[in-house]
């Protein structure tokens, strides 16, 4: 019985021993411990957007849109040319018998005429002044005659003229209304003998024209419809970058503006290289509506985009503009509205695109930090919050440096971003996200790190693609990341380290 | 920057050090049983109820005991995965990280009904922030800072020396206490009242941590400390020629009762009193500044002068109230059920802590040289449900009793470890 009682006490001793370790052979517990030493934090301006690669002019829908001309020099006055309108009165002045009562207007030897050479559907006046004068003075007992207009055979309400006693008056002829070439004028006032008096109406030769509703194809039969303005390839240097690394198709766009009926072809649109060596380009205009696409004829667009020397154009046209029954204000300008470099949403790239962000100080890590990261520790480069929703892979080069002193952001950029420095290189895949996303780091790629006064950076690389695949963007397609830091995993009790 | 990274860093290495250190508790066989219960007499029970320290009626009894244990309340024997590591900072909300540990190394000798004993006694529990918990057991968060406040805790190593005296009411006494019960369904059997006085010197450090601290980036994305003005404080007797020893007294008393033959009942208050006092401690302070103008953390550590706290400083022991019965199912099985509530009251802790325990066990002599004892514990503390077992081997008047516990550690369960070897004379 003593013997089993020993034999007991020895299971039980067993036990205990067994009952204090943890699976992984160490005493106590076990667990993985982190710890992160900061590096760089993630901000707006090492957030990538799509419009730090395209510009801020992208329009998504529609692409980038260089504006190369706003309608200033581009446009055809068509409201100025038609704003006046000639009469013909003979020597300018209307002269009419003063009668007591409104004429009928089969009566018509009581009444004046005026002629508008134009032809017109109808027409709005805009401010003239025409002088009225009665004769004999003495017969003048009146304050005020009436004018009465008959437009196309129909009397309209008569116009008051207040008479002075000089026996003069002004007609402001501003805003009145006619429908036909031939309009015929009687001049009222009560009391008023007929045969008496008479009604002098001076009226400038040409009357000044608010708006007119004609055939504009006839009205312009004999006006010069050519343009010829400039055209300034004044790009963002930016884009001229990107244009070099970045294959697009780009295309001419002219925006015409127009009026209800009217019709605008341009006819013969060459555009005149101006810088070094001029040279002609011929152009087919394709496109309905308001809006063309110009085929610069045996010539690349995005040859012409990317040839510095070419810093912009002398255009020459001839616009065609039709329409029978068109109505032109003083003021409307039809024709180029805009002209605009368009480059669509897809494009492939074609040389690295690199950015980088500003160089941070890291500092000089202490001793225990250093010891820590001697201790053949679990190590890893970790990116928080990494976003790539950009459709094509991004790469990241993370770098960190020694440069002492009190060193310029310049400098700093020219000796961290070297090669040498490049502690990690990371693809991240198109689209794609992760809340952590931890790289192993070997013990080699933690020797910068016992170095003083550390900086560092991150590269952000899109690269070249040599398939020539075009990417298709969306207007929240960013790259983003909030932190990176070293992130030191020991094992604590975990027996033999890994 | 270089120098006050390693707030963040070291806490990290220290804690993992603290979490280390071995101590035990009690006497063998309340190990085995999972509690020192009111009901259980012998030497032993000067640790459960004054009353039975000579429940046995022995006339001699030499004893030596080595006992200790440690525990804490979120480690595990086991590998914690980041899951466990969420539910873990679940129980550290309440109470932070607990370190508790307790070693009892010493001799005892009663003859008759009086007992002396001298003990080397250490106990402890250190408490670490909720925040700094975390800390330890995930690692530092970027850009989040890490509170110290509710960092806190006593050590204490001491001598314990002095005298039980245990009493057995007489037959005409209990007789007289069963007709004021005046209930012929309860009839007292033995009963015993018991006192202990402890006369206690040593030892004592306390420590607490303020401020907060953490990793992140300033304005313009550089790496920094961040967070608030901080301390960690340790304040302790010098013993050094045993110049400043700190004193003090305890006492326990205690009941105990048979009833109807088969059941026991007790109740016991121990370290009633409790303290320790000393006239003077020094102190020693990490500070951590934030110099302004510099821009930068200044470390000012004092451990290197001799600042004395010129002022009484008390150490308080637990106050620890205990009850419980026992059944005898058949001869040579007994039963035992056991609750103690104990109140860490010491000033350091600016929140007390109260530690609730419910014990079963089982105790099996129908072997008397072999005795075979088994328990169930659950402590509202140490967050944890601990099986222990132990044996007894006795020859004679020579008696070796073995307890372990928390053999839960078996299936990787455990959170602290007991074990105590008691070797006694007696007869």
């Amino acid at each position: 019985m003593k013997k089993k009682a020993l034999l007991i006490l020895f299971l039980i001793l067993s036990l205990l021993l067994t009952a204090c370790s943890n699976p992984e052979g160490g005493f106590g517990p076990s667990w993985d411990i982190t710890a992160k030493i900061p590096l760089i934090k993630g901000s707006e301006e090492n957030k990538i957007t799509v419009y730090d690669l395209l510009g801020e002019d992208v329009n998504l829908e529609e692409g980038i849109s260089i504006s190369l001309a706003d309608g200033e020099d581009t446009l055809y006055d068509l409201g100025g040319e038609l704003s006046t309108v000639s009469l013909d009165i003979g020597d300018g002045t209307l002269e009419l018998s003063l009668l007591p009562v409104p004429p009928d207007i089969t009566v018509v030897d009581d009444l004046g005429e005026i002629k508008i050479d134009t032809q017109f559907s109808r027409l709005v006046l805009g401010e003239n002044l025409a002088t009225v004068t009665i004769e004999p003075l003495d017969k003048v007992d009146f304050q005020d005659i009436k004018l009465y207009i008959f437009d196309d055979g129909q009397r309209q309400d008569p116009y008051e003229i207040p008479i002075g006693a000089d026996g003069k008056g002004q007609w402001q002829m501003d805003g009145l209304v006619f429908s036909s070439n031939d309009i015929l004028i009687a001049a009222v006032a009560d009391n008023a003998n007929t045969g008496e008096v008479t009604v002098s109406i001076d009226l400038p030769d040409k009357l000044l024209v608010e708006s007119i509703t004609c055939d504009v194809g006839e009205s312009l039969a004999d006006k010069d419809t050519t343009i010829n303005f400039e055209l300034d390839l004044d790009l963002d240097e930016k884009i001229r970058e990107e244009l070099e690394k970045v294959e697009f198709w780009p295309e001419l766009v002219l925006n015409l503006a127009t009026l209800e009926g009217l019709e605008i072809n341009i006819k013969d649109l060459v555009f005149t290289t101006r810088g070094a060596k001029p040279e002609v380009i011929n152009t087919e205009i394709e496109g309905t509506g308001s809006k063309k696409t110009v085929e610069l004829i045996g010539k690349s667009l995005l040859d012409l985009l990317r040839d510095p020397g070419i810093t912009g154009f002398n255009v020459s046209a001839n616009y065609s503009i039709t329409g029978e029954e068109v109505t032109v204000n003083r003021t409307s300008k039809v024709g180029i509205e805009a002209i605009r470099i368009q480059i669509p949403y897809e494009f492939s790239v074609k040389e690295d695109i690199v950015y980088q962000v500003n160089g941070q100080e890291v500092g000089s890590l202490d001793q225990d930090t250093r010891e820590l990261l001697q201790n053949r520790l679990e190590a890893a480069l970790v990116i928080e919050d990494l976003y790539n929703n950009f459709p094509f892979s991004v790469e990241i080069g993370v770098y960190l440096a020694s440069i002492s002193g009190n060193p310029t952001e310049e400098f700093i950029e020219e000796n961290l971003y070297t090669e040498a420095n490049k502690i990690k290189s990371i693809s991240i895949e198109q689209r794609t996200g992760y809340k952590s996303f931890p790289v192993k780091l070997a013990s080699k790629e933690l020797e910068p790190f016992a170095q003083e006064d550390l900086y560092a950076g991150v590269k952000i690389i899109i690269p070249r693609n040599a398939t020539g695949e075009t990417y298709k963007f969306n207007e929240e397609d960013e790259f983003t990341f909030n932190l990176i830091y070293i992130s030191l995993t020991g094992k604590i009790n975990g027996g033999e380290e890994k | 920057m270089r120098r006050t990274r390693r707030l963040v860093i070291m806490p990290l290495m220290f804690f993992l050090l603290l979490s280390v250190a071995v101590n035990a508790s009690m006497s063998a066989r309340s190990i085995g049983l999972g509690d020192d219960f009111v009901v259980v007499g012998g030497a032993e029970a000067l640790y459960g109820n004054p009353a039975l320290v000579n429940l046995e009626g022995k006339k001699f009894l030499l004893e030596f005991s080595a006992t200790g244990g440690f525990w804490n309340n979120l480690f595990r024997n086991d590998y914690i995965s980041e899951g466990d590591k969420d539910k873990l900072l679940d129980i550290a909300e309440k109470n932070g990280l607990l370190l508790g540990a307790e070693a009892n190394p010493g001799l005892k000798m009663a003859i008759g009904p009086v007992l002396l004993f001298t003990e080397g006694r250490g106990q402890g529990l250190l408490r670490v922030s909720e925040d700094y918990a975390e800390l330890l057991l995930k690692g530092n968060e970027l850009e989040r800072t890490y509170k110290l406040e509710g960092s806190n805790g006593v050590m204490a190593f001491y001598l314990d020396s002095g005298i039980n005296y245990s009493h057995r009411l007489s037959d005409k006494q209990v007789e007289s206490l069963n007709e004021a019960m005046n209930n012929d369904a309860l009839q007292l059997d033995n009963c015993y009242v018991g006192i202990s006085y402890h006369y206690l010197q040593g030892a004592f450090f306390k420590y607490e941590a303020s401020g907060e601290f953490g990793l992140g980036f300033d304005e313009e994305g550089v790496g920094e400390i961040t967070g608030s003005d901080g301390a960690v404080a340790l304040y302790y007797t010098e013993i050094e020629e045993f110049a400043d020893l700190a004193r003090g007294h305890a006492f326990d008393i205690g009941v105990y009762a048979d009833l109807n033959e088969r059941y026991s009942l007790g109740f016991s208050i121990l370290n009633i009193g409790g303290s320790m006092k000393v006239d003077r401690v020094r102190e020693e302070r990490l500070d951590f500044v934030y110099n302004e103008e510099k821009e930068e953390w200044e470390l000012n550590d004092t451990s290197d002068q001799e600042f004395y706290l010129e002022k009484e400083n008390i150490m308080q022991l637990p106050l620890i109230v205990k009850m419980g019965g026992k059944m005898e199912v058949i001869d040579g099985l007994d039963l035992l059920a056991n609750y103690t509530i104990s109140s860490y009251r010491d000033s350091i802790y600016k929140k007390g802590l109260t530690e609730h325990r419910w014990t079963l066990a089982a105790e099996f002599d129908r072997l008397q040289f072999l005795p075979l004892r088994a328990g169930l514990s659950y402590s509202t503390l140490e967050s944890n449900l601990a099986l222990s077992a132990g044996l007894g081997i006795h020859l004679g008047p020579l008696h070796l009793d073995l307890g372990v516990s928390d053999l839960t550690g078996l299936f990787y369960r455990s959170k602290g470890f007991n074990a105590g070897l008691n070797l006694s004379l007696v007869f």
